[in-house]
């Protein structure tokens, strides 16, 4: 082993770990958010973008809003504003769910 | 250096090895409108396609389901609970095979669970659901039903005035008052009817997640088991505590922090206990654990009505079933067996 056998060893080291990390917190956070209505697919916003997108449907109105890598809807016009209060989502699986709308908002990878 | 990278080369194929030598992926779709609930089924399968293909059969089931069983609309081309409710009270009127099989399963749970669980409670239960919407329209308008009015509807529940046919697939409501109202016991019914039908066809590693109701459809690949949260009452996403469940069973908790409307600053949920025709309020959620999805939500709803002695005695009748309180102190109470969950 001389010294160029070393180097490489730990640069294959090294970039073992960073894939890993990478892999690691990939796994978790979400790339899109995507709108539901009525069981339907309405749109997908990549997370990466900051869009802000009003949903208008006979059932109802919702803003979507994407900022800093999260989702949230930012105001509606259903009854019980559930929607609003569950606040930012970016893990994948996550969801932010107006029954009354049937909008649902779900992180996806 | 050839040393280095072979070896190097070697242990990156075993990693994918291990880890790219799955085929099945894990995927989840969510669905809203079925049991006026947030349904969310998972599950592994070899694409999103075919995923998507079997989750969409499993919502069509509970979905079909939901309309016979429910009570407030009626749809195009099925006799379903609205109009049979409103229909079979001057003869018999045949209905859907599915209706008289759930109603002759709503009468054994009503002897089963101590008359606790009753699908004849409608025209009560209806005051309350009246007020409840009443109350999301108008939050400062808010009130509560007048006892001499409940009182009144009660005289009209007992569940021996539905009277099935299950050869004819009749039914007849002998009290014009009487009204049936199944949302104890619909849910849990249909999750495991489709639960079923997807364990005929071979799924395995699948969960069924209706509003709470959770069920899960044969066992996982790796051979682990789910966690399955129980939400803290009244906090968004926060769990009490996470029970670990293998396949074929089903977790339901029933919360009085799921529906409810607020009067004076106190809160009314939707589980009515038949005796005192008021919500129960022993606890803030009961979870029960079980095989069968329909049995586990009406003995929630039951234990949730029932004192903790009471509750804990009538699971002896079923002994696969173990349950899980939380008190409105926060303090909590399980039974014997419930800890292999945990």
């Amino acid at each position: 082993m001389n010294k160029k056998d070393i180097i490489l060893a730990a640069a294959l080291i090294a970039l073992s770990l960073i894939l890993l990390a990478v892999f690691r917190i990939n796994k978790d956070v979400g790339k899109y958010a995507a709108i539901y209505v009525d069981n339907e697919l309405y749109e997908r916003l990549p997370l990466d973008r900051d869009t802000e997108l009003l949903v208008e449907t006979e059932r109802g109105r919702n803003k979507v809003v994407v900022l800093d890598g999260e989702v949230f809807v930012e105001e509606a016009d259903c009854p019980d504003l559930i929607c609003v209060r569950t606040g930012k989502k970016s893990r994948e699986d996550e969801m932010i769910v107006c029954l009354p709308n049937k909008l649902v908002v779900v992180v996806e990878r | 250096m050839k040393k280095i990278v072979a070896l190097f080369t070697v242990l990156v194929m075993m990693l994918c090895l291990s880890g790219c030598s799955h085929t099945l992926y894990r995927y989840q779709k969510v669905y809203v409108g079925a049991f006026d609930t947030v349904i969310t089924i998972s599950g592994f399968s070899e694409n999103k396609k075919s995923f998507d293909e079997t989750a969409d059969e499993i919502y069509a089931i509970l979905e079909e389901y939901s309309r016979l069983f429910d009570i407030y609309s009626e749809y195009e081309g099925i006799e379903n609970l609205c109009s049979l409710n409103r229909d079979a009270k001057v003869s018999p009127v045949s209905t859907n095979e599915r209706i008289t099989e759930l109603l002759v399963f709503a009468k054994d749970i009503f002897y089963l669970t101590d008359s606790n669980v009753n699908a004849a409670l409608g025209s009560v239960l209806s005051i309350w659901h009246e007020k409840r919407e009443e109350a999301i329209d108008a939050p400062e308008k808010a009130s509560l039903p007048e006892m001499g009015i409940l009182e009144e509807a009660a005289i009209h529940t007992d569940i021996e005035k539905i009277i099935t046919d299950k050869e004819n697939n009749t039914v007849f409501i002998e009290d014009p008052e009487l009204f049936i109202d199944v949302g104890a016991v619909a849910k849990g019914y249909a999750v495991e009817k489709a639960a079923k039908a997807m364990e005929l066809e071979g799924l395995s590693g699948w969960v069924i997640n209706a509003g709470g109701n959770v069920r899960t459809i044969g066992e996982k690949a790796d051979g682990g088991k789910w966690n399955v949260g129980i939400t803290k009452p009244f906090s968004d996403s926060e769990n009490e505590i996470t029970l670990k469940i293998g396949g074929g069973l089903s977790v339901v908790t029933s919360g009085s922090y799921q529906r409810y409307y607020i009067v004076n600053g106190k809160n009314y949920n939707h589980i009515i206990d038949p005796g005192t025709l008021f919500p129960a309020e022993k606890y803030l959620s009961v979870t029960v654990v079980t095989s069968d999805s329909g049995l586990a939500d009406a003995l929630s709803t039951a234990l949730f009505i029932m004192d903790i002695d009471e509750g804990k005695t009538l699971l002896e009748k079923f002994p696969d079933a173990e349950a899980f309180w939380i008190l409105p102190d926060g303090t909590r109470d399980e039974t014997e067996g419930f800890g292999q969950y945990k």
